[in-house]
Order: structure tokens, then sequence, then C-alpha cells
């Protein structure tokens, strides 16, 4: 009787070593899992971030001869339509044409200045102002930018002016 | 009695169920890294397919010819979306594989709303043409990609067409006076009727129809291209589309001469960019009509002192 009662415990023992070890086991398993999750992570975020990077880069060389940018008067290949930007500044169907990616696109003035450089443009001080503001999301940001022609109908002459600027694109990620 | 018998006790049988389970857990863990690996790999393909294709639109060029060279055999997925205020363009990729599935799923989908790619449902190849066309109606609406796999070879195409195709000095694209010397494997495109894969019928000197499987594709300009490659399914989208993006750049059009009237220089073309804007994104408007009354808008725009386009 003594001696089945021993060998009883000393089976438990052994059942009771083996589930210790098989938790340790799947803990250094799930261990390895994190980690090995927590780099693929960190990787494919670089990667989307590094896409999202070259995109806009790609994206800013090209605006100013899309359709909604393009100064269309004269053959002129990184000539914008200030007069069409101001035009873009209230369509809010744009918001999203660029890609959720970016965050900003600004056109800004770079010379001649009339006054403060951070001016908003408005249907009052056009075309004396700074920057036109197309898309604002208030987040932060990695800008991309490219110098550009801003042009513009001058009325009192009835010629076309065309002044240094460049188009700001943000691109929120890493 | 035997009694060498091999004893089975508790703890082999313990460690035979989780050894078995734990081999299994390992197996499956290792396919589903692979297929998500598959599948990351795919939609950063994907992604990089449309950085690459933003450098290739037209500024002042008439067009332009690019060829794609992949690093494998690649499925590419032409899907169009229509709704929305300018529609999506959706490509999403699988490549070749040498374990499991040869084409596995496609990975996610890259998705644009400034791109307008022709193509047919599924372009599989190593290389790939683009041939690249803007399109004026009577502004510049976008830059019309023409992806294909397969030669293309166009029978007694118009003088337009022949000059436009040898300016691009697009690849794979042969151009003959018979439908007897086109290549075996190319898809023939008849112009003066024959019988060929694709037959255009030209009703105007810039338009017309092309025939599909018995199926009218309605086409202008460089929208021609567009209609051989394509489905009709997918071209009837892009156009959409593209008709969508023609009245949203009416719209900033009409801000403009808005703006310019106020400084002194009026257009008068308020009530015509207005009309034509709505009729663009009114689907029973037919292309035909858009196009002529893209055609009045252009002639009218022509004679201003400060022109809008």
């Amino acid at each position: 009787m003594k001696n089945s009662l021993a060998n009883s415990s000393r089976g438990q023992l052994k059942i009771q070593q083996m589930a210790f070890v098989l938790v340790a086991f799947m803990i250094l398993l799930g261990l390895v899992a994190v980690f090995f999750v927590s780099i693929r992570t960190s990787t494919l975020r670089s990667d989307a971030g590094t896409i999202k990077q070259e995109n806009a880069q790609e994206l800013v060389r090209k605006l100013s001869g899309t359709p909604e940018f393009a100064w269309t008067g004269d053959d002129c290949a990184s000539c914008v339509d200030f007069d069409k930007v101001m035009a873009l500044r209230n369509r809010t169907s744009y918001q999203n044409f660029w890609g959720n990616s970016i965050s900003l696109v600004q056109v800004k003035r770079i010379y001649p200045l009339f006054g403060n450089e951070d001016d908003e443009c408005t249907l009052g001080n056009y075309p004396n102002c700074g920057k036109v503001t197309l898309i604002d999301r208030k987040k932060s940001y990695t800008s991309q930018d490219a110098f550009v022609a801003l042009c513009h109908f001058e009325p009192q002459g009835a010629y076309t002016k065309c002044e240094l600027g460049k188009i700001v694109l943000g691109v929120t990620g890493e | 009695m035997n009694k060498k018998g091999f004893e089975f006790s508790f703890a082999w049988l313990f460690a035979l169920f989780v050894g078995v389970a734990i081999i299994f857990l390992a197996i499956y863990a290792a396919s589903s890294f692979l297929k998500t690996g598959s599948e990351e790999h795919t939609s950063k393909v994907a992604a990089e397919l449309g950085v690459l294709l933003n450098p290739i639109g037209t500024n002042l060029e008439s067009s332009k010819r690019y060829s794609l060279t992949l690093p494998e055999e690649t499925r590419i997925f032409n899907e169009c979306v229509e709704e929305g205020t300018f529609g999506l363009q959706r490509l999403s990729v699988s490549t070749l594989s040498g374990l499991g599935e040869a084409w596995p799923k496609p990975g996610v989908p890259a998705s644009f709303a400034d791109k307008y790619v022709f193509s047919s449902d599924v372009v599989q190849g190593k290389e790939l043409e683009l041939f690249v066309k803007p399109l004026y109606i009577p502004y510049k609406v976008g830059d019309l990609i023409i992806l294909y796999a397969s030669p293309l070879c166009f029978v007694a195409p118009p003088n337009w067409v022949e000059d436009e195709i040898s300016a691009a000095g697009a690849r794979y694209v042969n151009i003959t006076s018979n439908y007897s010397d086109c290549p075996r494997e190319s898809i023939s495109v008849c112009f003066a009727g024959g019988n060929c894969n694709v037959t255009v019928i030209m009703e105007d000197d810039r338009s017309g129809r092309v025939m599909k499987r018995g199926q009218p594709l309605f086409f202008y300009d460089s929208l021609l291209y567009g209609a051989i490659v394509s489905d009709k399914k997918q071209y009837d989208c892009q156009v959409m589309r593209l008709r969508k993006r023609a009245g949203e750049i009416a719209r900033l059009y009409l801000g403009k001469t808005e703006l310019l009237s106020a400084q002194g220089c009026s257009s008068g073309l308020e009530i015509d960019l207005r009309n034509y804007a709505e009729h663009l994104a009114t689907s029973t408007s037919t292309l035909s009509s858009l196009i002529y009354e893209s055609k009045l808008l252009g002639e009218n725009n022509e004679k201003l002192s400060c022109k809008l386009f």
C-alpha cells in the first residue's frame, strides 16, 4: 500500500515537472514570436514610410504639370497657374485627391515678397500675398518641395506675370 | 506469460501528444508567415508601382513610352472604382510563386484618384509596356496610361494614329497595311474593316467606336488606345472617372474666370462652364455631345484676351 502511494506521488511530480517545462517552453515561444512580430512591424512601418516619402518626392516634382495646377497659356513645364490655385483653395472635393498620407499642400511665393511670406492669400489681398494653403490636416509631417514659376494674369496692362514660388507637400508617417 | 512488452507510460503519451501539437503549430506558423510575407511583398510591389507611375505623367510632351521590367513573372490586377468624387484606380499584384499555389491571392491594392490605367482586368508578364497620352477636352484632364503585355498590330490606321505611335516610339505595336502581315501572337486591330480581334470604326476625324466581342466602345482622340486594350466595363468606368475630373476642372476654371472678372477681365464663359460641368457628371450625356460642347468651349476660349486654358 505504502509502495503504491510513493509510486503515485512520484508520477504526479513527473507530470507537474512536464507541465512546468511545457509552460516555460510556450512562454519562450511566445516571447520569440513577440520579438519577431515587433521587428517585422517596425520594418514594415519603415518600408511604408519610405514608399510614402518616395511617392511625395515624385508627386511634388510632377504636381506643377497636373491639370489642376498647370499654366496652360504658354508652353512652360514648371509654371503654375496662381489664379487656378486660388480657385482650388475652396474645393473640398480635392481633400483626398493626392492620397491620405498627404497632410499639407501649399503654394508659396518666394520672390518678390509682398510683406510677410506667411500671409495667407484671400480674395481681398490676392495676388499680393505669401501663400495659398490647399490642404492642412494639422498633423506632423515631413515636407517635400519643388520650385516653380507662379504665373497669373495681370489685368493692369493685360499681360501674364510669372514669379518665383514653390509647392510644398507634407507627408505624414515615418 | 511474456511480459517483455514496451511500456507505453503516461509520460510517453503526453510527450507524443504535446510533440504533435507543437509540430503542427510550428508548421501552421511557418506557412502563415510565408503567406503573410508573400502578401506583404505583393502589396509593397503594388505601392511601388504607384510611385513608378508618378513620373510618367506628361507635362508638355504629347506622349511618353515606358518599359516596365519586373523581377519575376507578375500579374497586375487592374480595378476601376466609379464611386466617389473622382473614382479610384486600384492596382494589386500577384507574383509567380515556387511554393504552394502558383499564383497566390493578390496583395493589398494600391489606390489612386489621379491615375487612369487602361488595360485588360489582368495583365501578366515580366516585361510590360506603358504608353502615356494626355486627354484634352478641351483642356487637359489627365494622362491615360495604356498598359499592355501582348504585342498589338494596327492594320491600316489613319495618319494621326500612325504619327502618334511612331512619335512615342511605342514598342510592340506593329503597323501594317494587311491583316496577314500581323504576327500570330499579336492582338490585331483593323481600322478599315477585316477579320481582326478588334475593329475600329471612325465616325469623325478623331472619334468613333471600337468594336470588341460585338460591343461598341465609343472613343475620342487618345481614348482610342484605351478602348483597344481595355475590357468594356473597365473602359466605361475609366471614361466616367475622367468625366468626373473634367467636371471638377471645369469648376476650377469657373472659379478662375470669376476671379479674373473681379479684376476686370470677364470671359463670359461662366454659363457654358457651369453647363459643361453638369453635363460631364450626368451619365446620360453621350460622349459625342460632350465632345461637341468641349469643342465650342475651346473655340470660345481662343477668342478671349485673357484665356482661361
